[in-house]
């Protein structure tokens, strides 16, 4: 499913990050990479997504939230 | 000279700990992105010279950000004796990419453990030094005396790449960030009320609690003057230049409290993390003018000065929105602007100060948005932000940077103050000689040479534009300020005239910042926009109102 089908509080393996070379460089500075581990904390139709990973919070745009797909950890 | 580099991931305490090891005042602040060029301090160490290098906050040294190019090229270009990697121990694992890459740079290497926990072992640390294979300071690790002779007997440079998914067998002790005021400050319904009454109440406080002490001072400086004159006899010579000195003393103790205060606010807010919190809630607001939330950040700044918020803008990954940023900012109404907004607004609306200061901020927000919006009609940049950890501010680090701040804006003034004198005559010749005033004829609310004048004037800094008046009144600045725009519509022509100094150029030196950062195209742009854009505004703004008025 992509990340922005989730749900709050719940955890989330990430599968693929379908987003231009410069985008994924700037999501894997956060860790966002295929196989990381994380948790969605806030979710809002107008407001940027807020996700947990390793302990650190991350912000980021709803459209980037469509590229990127994921699996629930279960 | 010893050269020592401190780099990092952004926000783990780099120019913190050149503050400590140097007695340095670099700027610190709970955001990413504080530092966005090398920052050199000179330190004497038992007679040896050392140079401490603060470079701006990376992830990696891929080029991906400007932040990180420069960094790079830093490390590449110059001869570095030692790198200080700085670690932040609540996220070490992130960090240990960059550690990686700076060790293949085969320099001289040690780590900085920052916000390591009470509870943990030496052993721990040591066997985490093991893993490294590089020597490890942390923070209470002796005196900063013992901790550059570290540095400097240092020898160890491994280039050994270190293995990360090892890292988990080391079990650390972990440490968790503090993020419960999230649910609250980030809430979808109320979150941005609650930013606007935070910012907008404490503004309110600090402008009541500022005022009976500015009336304070100025009440001692008259009383301590008097007792001077009753005391002393002075010549009549030495008595005018007293004065003169006494009006610009007083001008300025006028507004010295207040921003003092409101250096404190942007530090408490800059402390707090709740920055990236404004960008967050902002996003959403500044897609409108396409633009993405990270861009407040700098306008933010912009609110203190212009030009670290020109330099801030490094902190956006996209170079197009970078520029619009930067020409965005000058539109933002920076402190030093408040000393004039402070005076005129106490002569003409006495009962309604507050009120007026809102508005020209405002108007300047608006105005500053809506270049941006048509400068910056493509797609927008995504957002990506950490949000750093809340954090207590401590008392001592804001009365710390707020004294600093309040310091360096005083000592700008009085280094431009003697070559202003000059610069006041030589505008005033030139008004003269080359009818210059024709240029302002559109703009009818300057009704005489002096307030035109001003305007150039102000291009060499904002500070000083109060000292312009004070030297012109050579005596009771209100008095002399309240007969420089006539009945009728005397409130419209001063609101006008506040209006084209909160949207003209603030200072040479963001010119020059402009320059330093984007080149001579986007500061030509940027010269034509804010004379152009205050110009137009107020042309309408006085004529559409008096039309409607009369």
């Amino acid at each position: 499913m992509r990340l922005i089908e989730t749900f709050e509080n719940r955890e989330y393996i990430v599968d693929n990050v379908y987003v231009i070379k410069r985008e994924a460089a700037m999501l894997r500075k956060y860790q966002i990479k295929q196989g990381s581990l994380i948790k969605v904390i806030k979710k809002h139709k107008v407001f940027p997504m807020i996700i947990e990973i390793e302990g650190n919070r991350v912000a980021f745009s709803r459209r980037l939230a469509f590229e990127i797909q994921v699996t629930p950890y279960v | 000279m010893y050269k020592i580099a401190f780099v990092g991931n952004p926000n783990v305490g780099k120019s913190t700990w050149i503050n400590y090891l140097s007695g340095s005042n670099l700027k610190v602040a709970n955001y990413l992105g504080v530092s966005v060029e090398a920052s050199i301090v000179d330190y004497t160490h038992k007679g040896k010279a050392i140079q401490f290098v603060d470079l701006p906050g990376v992830y990696d040294l891929h080029h991906v950000s400007a932040e990180e190019t420069y960094t790079k090229q830093y490390l590449d270009e110059n001869k570095i004796d030692l790198i200080v990697n700085v670690i932040d121990y609540r996220d070490v694992k992130r960090q240990l990419h960059l550690t990686n890459q700076l060790k293949q740079l085969n320099v001289k290497m040690m780590i900085i453990l920052n916000f390591i926990p009470e509870t943990i072992s030496t052993k721990k640390i040591e066997s985490f030094s093991n893993y490294l294979k590089l020597p490890i300071i942390y923070s209470g690790f002796n005196n900063r005396e013992s901790i550059i002779d570290l540095f400097l007997r240092n020898k160890v440079s491994n280039t050994q790449i270190i293995n990360e998914r090892d890292f988990d067998q080391l079990h650390l002790h972990k440490v968790h960030k503090e993020y419960a005021f999230d649910e609250v400050l980030l809430h979808p319904l109320y979150g941005i009320p609650l930013m606007l009454f935070i910012l907008i109440s404490s503004v309110a406080i600090l402008y009541s609690l500022s005022q009976p002490i500015a009336d304070g001072l100025n009440y001692a400086l008259q009383m301590g003057y008097d007792q001077l004159l009753s005391s002393v006899h002075i010549p009549i010579y030495v008595e005018s230049i007293v004065m003169l000195c006494l009006t610009l003393f007083q001008s300025m103790l006028g507004f010295i409290p207040f921003l003092f205060f409101i250096f404190v606010l942007l530090s408490i807010i800059e402390e707090s993390g709740y920055v990236a919190r404004i960008a967050y809630l902002m996003d959403p607001f500044m897609s409108i003018f396409h633009l993405s939330g990270k861009s407040v950040i700098p306008l933010f700044i912009g609110f203190g000065c212009n030009v670290p918020a020109i330099m801030a803008t490094r902190m956006l990954d996209n170079k197009k929105e970078r520029i619009v940023c930067a020409l965005m900012i000058p539109f933002i109404s920076c402190s030093a602007k408040l000393p004039i907004f402070l005076l005129f607004t106490g002569v003409f609306f006495p009962e309604m100060e507050l009120l007026v200061l809102l508005f020209l901020y405002s108007l300047s927000i608006l105005v500053s948005l809506l270049v941006g919006s048509v400068l910056n009609r493509a797609h927008k940049e995504v957002f990506v932000l950490e949000l750093p950890s809340y954090q207590f501010p401590v008392f001592r680090v804001i009365m710390k940077k707020s004294i600093h701040e309040l310091e360096g804006f005083i000592k700008k003034v009085f280094f431009v103050l003697l070559l202003s004198i000059i610069f006041v005559f030589v505008i005033q010749f030139l008004f003269q000689q080359f009818h210059l005033s024709l240029l302002f004829a559109p703009l009818s609310f300057m009704e005489n040479d002096i307030v035109r004048s001003s305007t150039i004037y102000g291009l060499l800094s904002k500070e000083n534009l109060l000292f312009y008046y004070a030297q012109l009144a050579q005596g009771d600045i209100d008095t002399f300020v309240s007969t420089l725009f006539s009945n009728p519509l005397q409130r419209l022509k001063v609101l006008c005239y506040l209006m084209y100094i909160a949207m003209n150029i603030p200072c040479i030196m963001t010119l020059v910042a402009i320059k330093k950062e984007f080149g001579k195209k986007v500061l030509v742009t940027s010269i034509v926009l804010m004379l152009v854009v205050p110009y137009i505004l107020t042309f309408i703004a006085y004529q559409g109102f008096s039309l409607w008025y009369l």
